[in-house]
């Protein structure tokens, strides 16, 4: 029940951070620290409309209805932002998921992204695709993906686990620029030798990446909430681990 | 009305009346965050429906074009309707649907996590060749010391792989999943706030 407590005590305090930095950066835009992986996102569906490849994103296996499932959200969050530049371009990206929530939240999301644009006539239902439920199988059909279509660039965002590094395997073979990130540590583990720092996402910059892309006060507000909520969770451990040492408490 | 404020609204409700059902797990309110969960799985399954057929359409259309892949797409679209025959005949625990998954899909998926191994060491040393940088090898050094610490009678090995196992390893992981937990939550109070909106028009 106390472990209940300080998680409803947490989401408060997340809630109303989030509504007072909202107000705050509504009109001023925060200074963040830069995350290159963010400019190279836009700069790749630029590049790719004035060269004409197409660029695949991987959405990865982890369900709406599951526990990375916000991770999933962050991720669709990013991609619509991505698709809005992508749609009004008419490069299209191909994108692929293995679960079947994110392929229907995901396809739905790319098809908005035209109707914003009034070129709804020009969405094709084969952009995006469900490959296969299993994580592996996922990775390795992605990765033969890879090698079967003209891919110009590859970008990795969602829950990926070890298995990733086949579809990295594949885009390093065939010499298509990589970027992305997961949340998940077995992910990053096998990310981290793959792609530079300059194009990786780590653990919790993954949910700066609707921030940084569609610069919107809402998203802005969600990374000062953490921030103010990263320092109250410091606080608290470095206080407790006094007063464990003082032996006020513990046992 | 139909495209944004109806879908907000019930993702909204079903969001607080899930998060209240978690925090204070009572009667009611758990009741309901059951019942909600269980709604949320049962559209699930009309997903997998969906996924299944455009997975179907997608891999037809690339074996009627008969380009590069078309033999993918021919075994791609057989394992499915045989999966799917299997299953629908016998059911999920059915004899034939038992050994079709442990003849052909179980050695399949071994395999293939196999070739992951082998892809991590290969991405390993591609990294080793291309980037030189003291992240590389620090990264490269905690791999081999706890590769080498977990074969057994490696003395010394074996307390230094089990010491960064337990201690920056596992510090660094905590800090890893507090960041992420942390994203977790915003992203999930974005949605109750309806500032962002996933599944609706905005």
């Amino acid at each position: 029940m106390l472990a209940n407590l300080i998680a409803l005590a947490i989401t408060l305090i997340g809630a109303v951070a989030l509504v007072v930095y909202g107000l705050r950066y509504r009109n001023r835009q925060p200074a963040w620290r830069a995350f290159p992986v963010f400019t190279g996102l836009s700069e790749e569906v630029g590049r790719s409309a004035e060269e004409g490849s197409v660029i695949h994103i991987a959405l990865g296996n982890a369900s709406l209805i599951g526990e990375n499932a916000m991770t999933s959200v962050a991720a669709l969050e990013a991609l619509s932002a991505l698709s809005d530049l992508a749609a009004a371009y008419d490069t299209p990206p191909i994108i692929t998921t293995g679960d079947p929530t994110l392929y229907l939240l995901a396809d739905d999301g790319m098809r908005r992204s035209y109707a914003r644009l009034g070129n709804l006539r020009r969405y094709r239902r084969s952009l995006v695709q469900y490959i296969a439920a299993d994580p592996t199988t996922y990775a390795a059909m992605t990765a033969t993906y890879l090698y079967d279509v003209g891919i110009g660039a590859n970008i990795i965002l969602g829950a990926f686990d070890e298995e990733v590094s086949l579809i990295t395997e594949a885009a390093a073979r065939r010499g298509i620029y990589t970027m992305g990130g997961t949340p998940l540590a077995s992910g990053l583990g096998a990310l981290y030798p793959a792609l530079k720092p300059k194009q990786l996402l780590m653990g919790e910059e993954f949910f700066a990446a609707g921030a940084e892309i569609s610069q919107q006060s809402t998203y802005q507000a969600s990374l000062g909430g953490q921030d103010l909520l990263r320092w109250l969770i410091m606080g608290s451990i470095v206080l407790i681990g006094i007063l464990s040492i003082l032996g006020i408490v513990g046992g | 009305m139909f495209k944004r404020i109806l879908p907000t609204f019930f993702a909204v409700l079903a969001g607080l009346l899930v998060l209240l059902g978690t925090f204070i797990p009572f009667s009611p309110l758990n009741t309901i965050r059951f019942f909600i969960i269980e709604w949320a799985k049962i559209v699930a399954v009309f997903a997998v429906i969906l996924a299944f057929l455009q997975l179907l359409r997608i891999h037809l259309a690339r074996l009627g074009r008969f380009r590069k892949g078309a033999i993918t797409s021919l075994l791609v679209i057989a394992s499915a309707i045989i999966s799917f025959a299997l299953v629908l005949w016998q059911g999920a625990g059915g004899e034939w649907t038992r050994q079709f998954v442990s003849a052909v899909i179980i050695p399949g998926q071994t395999a293939l996590l196999a070739l992951t191994a082998i892809t991590l060491i290969m991405a390993g040393m591609r990294m080793l060749r291309k980037r030189r940088t003291f992240g590389s090898f620090l990264f490269l050094t905690v791999v081999i010391l706890t590769l080498l610490g977990a074969v057994p009678y490696m003395g010394i090995l074996e307390d230094i792989a089990n010491w960064i196992q337990f201690v920056p390893a596992l510090a660094g992981m905590r800090g890893l999943v507090l960041g992420v937990a942390l994203g977790t939550i915003f992203t999930s109070l974005r949605i109750i706030f309806m500032t962002s909106h996933p599944h609706s028009d905005d």
